[in-house]
């Protein structure tokens, strides 16, 4: 049973490694925060078709190569998805907002909407 | 194959793919875009200990092919193939080093599912911003790994040894 215990005790360490790293990652690489300036990035199947000044309230429907159509809402510095032809509509479930380092994927339409700083603006430069 | 191991590959197919389709039923995914239950995972780990590794790598395949094409959508399967077996592959590994119980094997295959599953995502989406989902991802299919591995542990030792002198 000593054998046992030892496996026991490997699991746990296994499961904490794998909860830091998740951690790690997304503290200093995956989040891609911003603050001032925000643009937001809308690519379909791998281009990108629209960039958006986070300010203003707008709403677009992007239309990809098979017809599949979503749409993109900014209001009052949230982004939604909206009206999507997809079948699971998980793109409708998370919305992005300034800092949130989120990123809206719609993968059977291959949709990205994601929140980028804005290069222009130099008071978004941190 | 011995012909009595053939009737225990039927069932545990069938198992293996009724688990998929309650999965298919419960899928507008519960708290992460990407992650699953993982609950056919459970007849593989069960398959994996008491049968061995072929077997697991068949009954894994058999599932994920006839499962993609009877209930999912149509590119299901270039998602849970390549991911399917790297991880059944992952789970073999952390089985054959003994360093680990079906709990730690258990997670160690949900973890590698999941991230394979989102590198052929940003593939195909051709961006690797998806990636940036990926650690929550990680974080609940691990959790789930450990609540099906506890699972699996506690059938191993109430049936498995029935199943080994049958298969």
């Amino acid at each position: 049973m000593e054998k046992l215990k030892k496996q026991r005790r490997n699991d746990r360490i296994l499961f904490a490694c794998i909860l830091a790293a998740a951690l790690f990652s997304y503290v200093f690489l995956g989040s891609n925060r911003t603050f001032f300036g925000a643009n937001v990035v809308v690519k379909s199947e791998g281009k990108t078709v629209y960039t958006l000044p986070l300010k203003e309230d707008t709403s677009i429907t992007v239309k990809n190569s098979h017809e599949e159509e979503n749409t993109v809402v900014i209001k009052n510095g949230v982004v939604k998805v909206q009206n999507s032809t997809c079948k699971n509509h998980d793109c409708e479930k998370i919305t992005l907002k300034k800092g949130s380092g989120n990123v809206i994927v719609c993968l059977p339409n291959k949709l990205i909407v994601e929140i980028v700083n804005d290069e222009n603006d130099l008071d978004g430069v941190m | 194959m011995r012909e009595n191991s053939l009737a225990s590959f039927g069932v545990l197919s069938a198992l293996a793919m009724i688990f998929s389709y309650v999965e298919f039923l419960l899928l507008p995914s519960f708290f992460v875009p990407g992650v699953k239950l993982g609950i056919a995972n459970l007849v593989i780990l069960v398959v994996l200990y008491v049968l061995g590794e072929r077997e697991a790598l068949f009954i894994n395949i058999t599932r994920i092919i006839l499962s993609s094409l009877l209930f999912a959508t149509t590119n299901a399967l270039l998602y849970s193939l390549p991911a399917g077996i790297l991880s059944l592959a992952m789970m073999i590994f952390a089985k054959k080093s003994s360093h680990f119980t079906p709990v730690g094997v258990s997670i160690m295959g949900a973890v590698c599912h999941i991230i394979v599953q989102f590198f052929v995502a940003s593939f195909i989406v051709g961006t690797m911003s998806v990636l940036r989902l990926l650690p929550l991802a990680v974080v609940v299919s691990a959790t789930m790994g450990m609540v099906l591995g506890l699972i699996a542990c506690s059938v191993l030792n109430s049936v498995g040894k029935k199943l080994k002198k049958r298969g």
